[in-house]
């Protein structure tokens, strides 16, 4: 096992409402090796995001951080200083944003956003160096170099988000938050764009957290893989492990989806409607208690505790381990 | 080029909406009441005086002889001969169009420019203190009545503590004297243009402030706000090069717009400042049937719109280059 | 932190700069600065028919004779002595003073001779009325000349005597230009002139457009040392400088703080109180030559009868006009003609209702169309001589008279017009007349009156009338009703017409005076119009400056004060 290069403890992230502080995340624990890779999947609104910009301390004014620890290259970011975060932003953790969205200013060319990042972090580099690294690092996602003075709109979805790839990478982190990088992009630029970032994560030996709704993207890029469900996780573990023997009724259902592709589809409308507005379950017991085919009176009554299955592998479901 | 293609559309454009003007103008102005010679006549003239007065100016003619000259003079560039100046009007105009040209868009830009760093600052510090202020200070502003708070300003600052002229735009004293250099010149002129200017700027900046603020709490929500966050920027470099240039758009969209604007002058400000603009021309010429002068003064003022609102797309799509012709 | 102070450091530099700036300014030139309301439009003496043009030109380009200012009698200027007329052969014969141009050339009978030819050929307008009844102007040497009439013609003595002489050698050639022209008047009229040349006190030295105007001492007026008039002339400053001021607000404000000497403008009566607790402010009261009336639509209904005119008369409280609307600063009128242009004024005119109480108005014009066969429902005074409200009027024909307009200026324009026609109406319903002032815009209130003779009544004024009486006569003359002519009200009266015209070929001023008292008899007897008021002139200078100015009818602004004000000796000065 290699270090850890991000440890995520206990960690619980609320919003503010009228009603008190409701938990969007709720007691997540989970680590990242050096290299490693970390799929989040889960339905959206679970929680998954918010996950993301809490370990980036970009939280929306009205969310703040409950409770928990993160380590990230042994450093607690929990105290650290806004400051010392804004270092850490980018030349230690960067991000590469859903694909939907505008991640890239419109009016500025995406020359001058990419070397916005590389001057910020190192302040001390020459404008020729930040220019031949800006071009290197459009010649790592294979976009002309001629393209260099476009500005975003003039590219196209996929294009847009090897940019985007690109800027991700311009500072050399050690851990990349890839949140939904492929949503909304067909087929065939979704599998390139996933086949460039694994390959980057591979080569330069990034750890990667790597968050989409798609267990089978994540299937493809991801060596570790947590499954969340309502703010929390329901099933951790490696790769083979959550694939092939998954432990948690949820996890069976996603796995189900994409094993059945070619057959009829896996209904998952009512674990949606079981998650109500996809808050955080409030209700006792399991949270989808009232859908899962193997729900006990103990399910009805009480969350269930983790149940290792392996040593790499957990889940949380009282009926896990007992066989089926 | 599609840009050309767009821009020579426009002229064409242009070129229809200005003769619809031209003769909507020669039309309203013969249909008012009153003519030119019955304010210039008194109960001891007789009435061969008053006769010869009006063929003079060429009011003797019919209206379709006088419209087709008319329309002859506006295709020359000669628009005709003010009534009471008995010059071109298009060299009384010309005089008139820079000092307007200079107080107003001057007090603009400056509006323009306090208005954008302000309402910047008040979304940046939505809901505190500061932006409250700022923004009733604004809506404040915004709606005071201009020729009072000039009057006010004139009495404050022109009158009462006495630091600058009260109104005008040259001091005679500095102008007579024989060595007046140009600096001298232009030092007078930059110091009679202080009131109005101030003034100008604190009745103008408030609605930039309200455009800007609102814009920027919009672009505040963006993506590429998060992305620059995420990137480590510090918030002034967020503030101010990613989200301030995309909230400025609209602004400068309603800039380009008042610039056109402007040029009509601000009757009242140029009243009560005595300031030799196009806006006292066009009071004048309105009030006193001076047809000629009026009609091109109208018309300068339409072309000028017109323009204005070409180079506001055409500076648009500088600006936003998301937008292409 | 370090930005924000250097911020407000150069603030405070512009601060300072411009506060040594306005130090610089209080330093004292010794020119007369003078505040106009609007800027001239034109130095073209030809063109020039707004007052403020007048201003500058009037110190420039001289008459033959001018006013005096305490007799408003012909006094002699660029002529030597009063005109010698020759009944016999109907000429007037004026010798010429040795004057000289602002060039230095000498001004001579030939540049008369030019003037009068030049505005008959190009018939001129505003002068050529002035001088077609001349048939020849003769220079028998270079300080004669004689006029020549064709018939006689009164206003030879106060209009053609009083235009502004231009000098041939500026003009000749702006003529022989003007006549290869189109239209030859336009071109005359439209010439720019850059250096007005004339025999005044004064000459223009700069112009700048839109900000100042600068007139020098002319060192060749003729004037300069002579006593004329009784008065020894100057000029006494040797610059004029006019600045304009867009508001009165402001103008007043310059007036206080020093930046102009004389506001050449009539001052509102809201400043008064203000301005004569300032020191160095002196405030002049004149009288003005002027007419504000009320007139009405002789052609129909219900002022074709002269009786409801004078009820109207006496319903009217001039005194309360005067004194409250006008807040004292003005005269009431009984005749046409201003009492203050005293030659022609006739005073023994009847005073309708003067002095009377409201409740006497009231019964005398009850009584008056009572006598004419108008009749009430409910008559403004009872059985036992009270008074109540009266409710509707019927005609003499037994018809209910129908509801009538007063038009007023707007109150924007306007003020004391628009409340006087509010108040008349008030008057005129106590007795029961429907009456109902309306405000309307002024060029609409000339088109509705004098272009399409569409009214019933209405209140207008005239601010400057000329001394020459010559407008009563245009005002009622029955060849006058027509569009656009000056007899508005549609009188018709062919005894009116036989003195009137008599009075224009009058020639001799004592029997011209009796046709003109008469006409005004006639005019206020029958009523076409109800002269009102005339507003006074308040004028304001700095007396810790300039004085010597010469009040005269129009106030201070005149050609006897621009020759006499001197700059007040300051201890130790």
């Amino acid at each position: 096992m290699t270090s850890a290069l991000l440890e995520v403890d206990n960690l619980s992230i609320g919003y503010r409402t009228a009603g008190g502080i409701s938990l969007a995340v709720d007691g997540v624990s989970f680590r990242v090796d050096r290299g490693g890779s970390l799929g989040l999947v889960g339905e959206s609104g679970c929680g998954k995001t918010t996950i993301g910009m809490g370990l980036m301390g970009l939280l929306a004014p009205n969310a703040t951080i409950v409770s928990g620890q993160v380590r990230f290259e042994g450093e607690d970011l929990m105290t650290a200083s806004d400051a010392r975060m804004r270092q850490i932003r980018w030349r230690r953790i960067s991000m590469i944003f859903q694909a939907a969205m505008n991640a890239l200013n419109p009016v500025h060319r995406v020359q001058d956003q990419i070397a916005e990042a590389i001057i910020t972090h190192e302040p001390d580099l020459s404008g020729h160096s930040v220019a031949h690294r800006t071009r290197s690092l459009f010649d790592l996602v294979k976009i002309p170099e001629s393209r260099l003075q476009d500005y975003p709109h003039q590219f196209s979805g996929g294009m847009r988000q090897r940019v985007i790839i690109a800027m991700a990478l311009a500072c050399n982190p050690s851990l990349i938050i890839a949140d939904e990088p492929t949503t909304a992009l067909d087929v065939i630029v979704q599998n390139q764009i996933l086949s460039a970032i694994g390959t980057f994560q591979e080569e330069m030996n990034i750890g990667m957290i790597f968050i989409s709704h798609d267990i089978a993207v994540v299937a493809d890029v991801c060596t570790n893989i947590g499954v969340m469900h309502a703010g929390s996780l329901v099933e951790y573990g490696s790769r083979q492990e959550v694939l092939d023997c998954p432990g948690h009724p949820y996890t069976r259902m996603l796995v189900g989806s994409l094993l059945t592709l070619s057959d009829q589809p896996a209904d998952l409308s009512g674990v949606a409607c079981a998650m109500g507005d996809n808050g955080p379950a409030t209700v006792e017991g399991c949270p989808i208690n009232s859908i899962c085919p193997d729900a006990t009176a103990v399910c009805r009554r009480e969350r269930a505790g983790w149940v290792e299955l392996s040593t790499t592998h957990r889940v949380r479901c009282s009926q896990a381990g007992e066989g089926r | 080029m599609a840009l050309r293609r767009f821009v020579l559309r426009r002229l064409v454009e242009i070129a229809v909406i200005f003769f619809v003007i031209m003769t909507v103008l020669f039309i309203l102005f013969r249909l008012a009441p009153g003519d030119p010679v019955s304010r210039m006549v008194d109960p001891s003239m007789t009435p061969e005086d008053a006769r010869l007065l009006m063929e003079s100016m060429g009011l003797d003619q019919p209206l379709w002889t006088q419209y087709i000259y008319y329309l002859k003079n506006v295709v020359t560039g000669n628009m005709g001969v003010s009534f009471h100046y008995g010059e071109p009007v298009i060299g009384i105009l010309m005089d008139r169009l820079p000092n307007t040209i200079l107080l107003f868009t001057t007090s603009i830009i400056l509006s323009a420019l306090l208005g954008v760093f302000l309402g910047k600052i008040a979304a940046w510090r939505r809901g505190e203190r500061i932006d409250t202020l700022m923004t009733i200070g604004a809506l404040f502003c915004h709606t005071l009545f201009l020729p009072w708070l000039a009057l006010i300003m004139i009495w404050f600052f022109g009158y009462r503590v006495g630091w600058f002229p009260i109104t005008g735009m040259i001091s005679p004293e500095v102008w007579i004297h024989p060595d007046a250099g140009f600096m001298a010149k232009a030092l007078d002129v930059l110091y009679h243009m202080v009131l109005p200017l101030m003034t100008l700027v604190l009745i103008h900046f408030g609605s930039y402030l309200l455009v800007m603020r609102s814009s920027m709490l919009d672009t505040l929500k963006d993506d590429y706000i998060i992305t620059a966050r995420a990137k480590g920027l510090d918030e002034k470099t967020i503030r101010d090069h990613h989200a301030a240039p995309n909230a400025a758009l609209p602004v400068v969209t309603s800039v380009g717009l008042s610039l056109a604007f402007s040029i009509n002058g601000g009757a009242l400000t140029e009243t009560v400042f005595t300031w030799p603009g196009i806006g006292r021309e066009l009071v004048f010429s309105v009030s006193h049937s001076d047809y000629p002068l009026a009609q091109a003064a109208f018309l300068l003022i339409a072309i000028v719109v017109l323009v204005a609102n070409l180079v506001v797309d055409v500076l648009y799509a500088y600006l936003d280059p998301r937008i292409r012709y | 932190m370090i930005s924000r102070c250097r911020w407000l450091s150069h603030l405070c530099l512009l601060f300072t700069v411009m506060a040594i700036m306005a130090c610089h300014e209080e330093s004292r030139s010794n020119a007369l600065k003078i505040g106009l309301a609007e800027e001239p439009r034109t130095l073209n003496i030809w063109l020039a028919s707004d007052a403020n043009s007048r201003k500058v030109l009037s110190l420039i380009y001289q008459p033959l004779y001018i006013y005096d200012p305490d007799t408003l009698d012909l006094v002699p200027w660029l002529a030597e002595s009063m005109p010698m007329f020759d009944e016999q052969n109907l000429t007037y014969t004026v010798r010429l003073r040795k004057a000289k141009w602002s060039d230095g050339t000498p001004f001579t009978s030939l540049d008369v001779a030019f003037t009068g030819r030049l505005i008959q050929s190009f018939k001129v307008p505003r002068y050529s009325s002035k001088w077609k009844f001349i048939k020849q102007i003769e220079t028998p040497d270079l300080h004669t000349v004689v006029f020549h009439l064709k018939k006689p013609m009164a206003s030879f003595l106060t209009g053609t005597l009083f235009t502004p002489m231009v000098q041939e050698k500026e003009w000749a050639s702006v003529a022989e230009k003007a006549k290869t022209t189109e239209k030859p008047v336009a071109a005359l009229l439209n010439h720019r002139v850059h250096h007005p040349v004339g025999t005044g006190p004064f000459t223009l030295e700069q112009w700048q457009r839109g900000a100042f105007l600068h007139l020098k001492k002319s060192s060749y007026f003729f004037g300069t040392g002579k006593t004329i008039n009784g008065r020894i002339l100057g000029p006494y400053v040797d610059d004029l400088v006019y600045t304009v001021f867009g508001t009165s607000d402001v103008a007043v404000l310059a007036l206080k703080k020093g930046s102009i000497d004389m506001f050449w403008w009539p001052i509102q009566p809201g400043y008064l109180a203000d301005l004569s607790r300032q020191a160095d402010i002196r405030l002049f009261t004149n009288e003005k030559s002027a007419l504000y009336f009320i007139g009405f639509n002789l052609r129909h209904a219900p002022f074709d009868d002269p009786a409801l005119r004078r009820a109207v008369a006496y319903l009217i409280d001039k005194d309360f006009i005067v004194s409250r609307i006008l807040q004292g600063q003005g005269t009431k009128m009984f005749s046409v003609v201003p009492a203050e242009n005293r030659f022609w004024y006739a005073s023994d005119l009847p005073r309708y209702g003067d002095g009377l109480s409201r409740e006497n108005r009231l019964k005398t014009a009850y009584r008056l169309l009572s006598e004419a066969g108008y009749t009430w429902t409910v008559p403004p005074v009872d059985a036992d001589g009270d008074i109540q409200p009266a409710k509707a009027i019927r005609l003499p024909t037994g018809q209910t008279m129908n509801r009538f307009t007063i038009l007023t200026p707007p109150a924007d324009y306007d003020p004391h017009r628009a409340i006087s026609g509010l108040m008349i109406q008030e008057w005129l319903r106590d007795l029961g007349l429907p009456a109902y002032a309306r405000p309307m815009a002024f060029s609409s209130l000339l088109q509705q009156v004098k272009g399409n003779h569409d009214f019933d009544a209405f209140i207008l004024g005239y601010g400057r009338l000329r001394l020459d009486p010559g407008y009563v006569r245009n005002l009622f003359h029955s060849s006058n009703d027509k569009s656009r002519g000056w007899n508005m009200s549609g009188y018709h009266n062919p005894a009116f017409d036989r003195v009137a015209d008599r009075s224009v070929t009058e020639m001799d001023p004592g029997k011209r005076q009796v046709l003109v008292k008469e006409m005004q008899k006639m005019i206020a007897r029958d009523l076409p119009y109800i002269p009102l008021y005339k507003p006074s002139v308040v004028e304001a200078v700095r007396k810790d400056r300039f004085d010597g100015w010469v009040e005269m009818l129009e106030g201070i602004g005149n050609i006897w004060s621009m020759c006499q004000v001197k700059p007040v000796k300051h201890d130790g000065a």
